[in-house]
Order: C-alpha cells, then structure tokens, then sequence
C-alpha cells in the first residue's frame, strides 16, 4: 500500500505543476455555462418540466457535469498511456518493478482527481449560489463525493480496457472514438438520460456508462432521492467490480502477446 | 521590365514548389489511410453517432416543445449536422495542436531547415485529410437523408451560400485557433488560453445562437464566432436570413483578420523560438 501512497504523492505534485493548464479550463467554463443557461431558459419558457427536470434542477445538472468533465480530463488519456506503453516497450519496465502496473496507474488517477475535486467542489457551489441554484444538503454533497470517484473508477477501467486493446492491434483510436461517442449517449453528459426517449433509457440501464455523468450529476442536482442515491451508488459498485475483472482478464491475457520492444 | 517578369515567375515557382509540396503530403496522407480502410469506416460510423447524438437530443426536447424562437426540429437537425462538419473541416489546420509541443521539444527546427514556408510544411504534414473527407461524405450523405426524410427542398444558390459560410467560418476559428496556439512561444504549453484549442469539446455549436439574448448571440458570433460554423448556415439554407452578404462579409473579414494577426504572430514567434536541442 505503501508503494501506491508513494505514487499518489508524486501524480499530486504533477497535477499541481499543472494547475495553471486546470485553472485554464475554467475560462470557457461560465461561457459554456452561460449558453446552456440561456438555451435551456427559451426552452423551459414553454414548458415547466422536462424529463423530472425543473430549469434549476437542469442547470445544476449541467453545473455538475461541466465540472465533472474538468476533473476527469486526465483519465481520458489512460488508454494512450497504456498504448503507448505496450507499443513503445515501456511496459516492460514497469513489469520488471514490484508495483502492479494497473493499480499505479489507478493510484496515480485517484491523486489527479482529487486535486481537481478539491478545486472544483468550491467552484460548483459558489457557481450554484452566485446562479441562486439550490445547493444540496450535506448528504447529497456526500453521497454527489462518494459517487464521484466511483463514476472516475468506471472511466478508468473502460479507458484501461480501451488501452490493452493495443495487445493485439496498433490502431485502436477510431475504435476508442466511436466507443467514447457511444459513451456520450448514455452517460447523461449530453442531456439528462430522463430526457431522452425510453429506449434510450432502458438500453441505459443495462450498460455501465450512466455511472459515468448522470448518477453524480443527478445526485449533485437533488434529482435522486437520498434512497435512489444509495441505490445507484450500488450499481456504481457493480459495475466497478465488473470493468476491474474485465481489464484485468484482458491485461492479463494481452502480457501473454506482450512482446517488449527494443529488448 | 524583365525584373518584374523574372520576380512575377519567382513567385509562381514559390507557389507551385508549396502546391507540390501540399501534393505530396495529401498522396502520402491518402496511402496511409489505404492502409487502415477498417479504421476510416469505423472513424465514419463514430460521425454518424456524434451527429445522431445532437439529432436526438433536439428530438428529445422537440417531445416536449413544439419550436424553438423560430426554429423547426428538421432546422435543428441540419444544424446539428452543419456543427459536426465544421468541426470535421477544421481537420485542414489539425497542425496548430501540435506547434505548442513541437516547440517544446524543438521540433521546429525540421521546418526551419527546409526551402519552403515552415508554417505551410507543419500544417501540410499534419493535415488529417482523411477527417475532412469523412466529415464532408458523411454530414452529405445525413443532409440528403434529412431533407428527404422531411419533405423539405433547398434552392441550390442556397445551398451553395450555406456549405460557402460554413467553409469560410471554419477557416476563421481554425485561424483563431492558429492564434492561441502560437501563444505558446511567449507563454509556454500550459496557458491557460489552450482550452480554445479544444473549442468542439464543448459542443457549442450545437445551440442555435440567435435565439439568446443579442448582446451574447453577437458574442458568439463575432468573438467566438459558432455561430457562423452552424446556426447562420443552417439560416441561409432554409431562406431565413435577409443579411446573407453582410454575414459573409463578415466571416469574410473576421477570417482575414485572423489570418494576419496569425502571420504576425509567426514572424514574431519564431524570432523567439530556441531549439531545445541547441
């Protein structure tokens, strides 16, 4: 455990190396904020309710979202850094540590993400009072916490599984890519999942990405009920558990292919 | 006399050496691509689904409205698709998201060495050709199965001005792009102005600008100008826009703009620039 504290302690001090490129961020952040308030604010001019969604509920919504997509642009890259590990040999080297290369890099995310929390959590409430949002109660705020790293857990492992495709080809973008827009559909960073038509809704829920953006941002925007919260943060659990066996079995069945480049 | 005949054909060497060179990235760019046909329809497939994506959601929230300030679902639909191939266009200029770590690494200097513009040589090499290409295909073959789906007929001199603005709207925010991205040799790699860089990430172009407030619809179409990627085309396509001139023109000059403060920038940038290898 120890040896992964030490990771963290290192992916911490890169993440605050980087923090004028995180800060940078935030400079379209209130203009793509200010435009969706706008657009959905004509919208909700016809009509009161949208999928459950009030217009502030729908704001606060998109709130957790954008900030949700700020924290976790680091994991986005997960699967090139294992690419780029197995094409380049790198892996090797990893291989030859007594650390175990999935849990370093897990580590190493868990540190990212909660420097960027840590920063954007004042953000998100400060922008819900200045916008004279409802903020959510401390449960919510924990159970918006708790979900949070288990929705970045789920990233993590669909990107690490992305990654170890490399095993057994070299182009694996155009899959990711498409894999990603997929994940777009149905992980509620679009729209609400509620607003989409049923079947949208219903192929939702039997696939793992609506952990991703819409149980947090739901729980964050007091859509979930504090009983709903707990039971989507057991399906956060579950699919978790799931994509960890299935990027092991698939890391583990690559490293049989793996051949180290340059040695 | 003859001076002025020998530079006027300099100049055309010039051009015709930069032409070839362009020739040759595209023909290099092109077998590449040969190489991974698997790959390019995947990439195609991934276009439909991000432009499905914008199609359903205006159809989710058309469930629950009947028009948007004065648009129609099948409006928004081509907007939705107007936004994707702009993006997809904006591919031509893929070279500017690298020059903030080529100059990091000192990856300049390769272009610096060569007898051609080092702008043009980085952009041609870098240029995804095979985006473009699936951008334009695909958002073609989406616009036709729109139109069609819903009855509805273009007039061609429409059409034209429409894919004309979007092209012209394209270049400028890839210019502006340009702009930010050669920042990088006064204020390194992390400025805080790289989110620019990223623009399509935020799907702005999705939303129809014109029905915000004036003060931010000219926002986003004068400073981040979006809505000359999707909205004003979408507009001139269906007949709805009375200042088509004036709107070109001004994607026009913004465009012109952009291009000479980019040129500029360069010529200073790279008085700037030292080798990381010495």
């Amino acid at each position: 455990m120890r040896k992964y504290l030490s990771v963290m302690r290192i992916a911490w001090g890169v993440a605050r190396e980087h923090a004028v490129d995180f800060f940078g961020r935030f400079l379209i952040f209130p203009i793509s904020i200010l435009l969706l308030y706008l657009i959905w604010n004509v919208v909700f001019s016809f009509t009161p309710d949208i999928g459950g969604f009030s217009m502030k509920t729908m704001i606060n919504y998109y709130l957790a979202v954008s900030l949700m997509i700020l924290s976790y642009r680091r994991f986005w890259a997960i699967h090139y850094n294992v690419f780029s590990d197995i094409n380049e040999g790198n892996l090797s080297i990893y291989l030859a540590r007594p650390i175990d290369y999935q849990f370093q890099w897990l580590a190493r995310m868990v540190a990212t993400l909660s420097i960027n929390v840590l920063f954007t959590l004042p953000v998100l409430v400060i922008s819900s009072f200045l916008m004279q949002l409802p903020l959510p109660n401390l449960m919510s705020l924990l159970l918006f916490f708790i979900s949070i790293y288990l929705s970045a857990a789920v990233l993590f492992f669909i990107q690490f599984c992305i990654g170890t495709l490399s095993f057994w080809t070299e182009r694996i973008f155009a899959t990711r890519d498409l894999l990603l827009n997929i994940q777009s559909l149905f992980s509620g960073a679009i729209v609400p999942l509620a607003v989409f038509p049923s079947i949208v809704q219903e192929i939702s829920n039997y696939l793992p990405f609506r952990s991703i953006y819409f149980v947090p941002a739901s729980i964050y925007a007091g859509y979930f009920s504090n009983i709903e919260a707990l039971y989507n943060l057991g399906i956060q659990v579950f699919w978790v558990f799931c994509l960890f066996v299935l990027s092991r079995s698939f890391f583990n069945k690559g490293l049989v292919k793996f051949d180290a480049k340059g040695g | 006399m003859s001076d002025l005949r020998e530079e006027k054909s300099a100049r055309m060497n010039k051009v015709l050496k930069h032409l070839f060179l362009l020739k040759s990235f595209i023909i290099l760019t092109w077998k590449h691509q040969e190489e991974y046909r698997k790959e390019f329809f995947i990439a195609v497939a991934d276009f439909c689904v991000i432009t499905l994506l914008s199609i359903l959601f205006w159809q989710s929230i058309f469930g629950y409205i009947k028009v948007l300030g004065d648009w129609k679902l099948y409006e928004l639909i081509v907007l939705s698709i107007f936004g994707s191939v702009s993006w997809t266009i904006g591919n031509l200029f893929a070279g500017f998201l690298f020059i903030p770590l080529k100059v990091a690494k000192g990856d300049i200097d390769k272009y610096m060495s060569r007898p051609v513009n080092p702008l043009f040589a980085l952009l041609a090499e870098e240029m995804q050709l095979d985006e473009v290409l699936k951008g334009i295909i695909t958002g073609g073959i989406l616009l036709v199965a729109t139109l069609s789906t819903f009855g509805i007929s273009v007039s061609i001199s429409n059409l034209i001005l429409s894919l004309g603005l979007l092209l012209v709207g394209s270049f400028a925010i890839s210019m502006i792009k340009g702009v930010v991205s050669l920042l990088c040799f006064w204020v390194g790699t992390a400025s805080f102005l790289n989110t620019i860089l990223f623009l399509e990430d935020y799907g702005l172009e999705r939303y129809p600008v014109d029905v915000l407030p004036i003060r931010v619809a000219s926002f986003f179409t004068y400073i981040i100008p979006i809505g000359i990627l999707s909205t004003f085309p979408a507009r001139i396509l269906f007949g709805k826009e009375s200042n088509v001139s004036i709107i070109f023109l001004m994607a026009i000059a913004l465009m012109v703009f952009w291009v000479f403060l980019l040129s500029q920038m360069w010529r200073r940038g790279v008085k700037r620039y030292d080798s990381a290898g010495g």
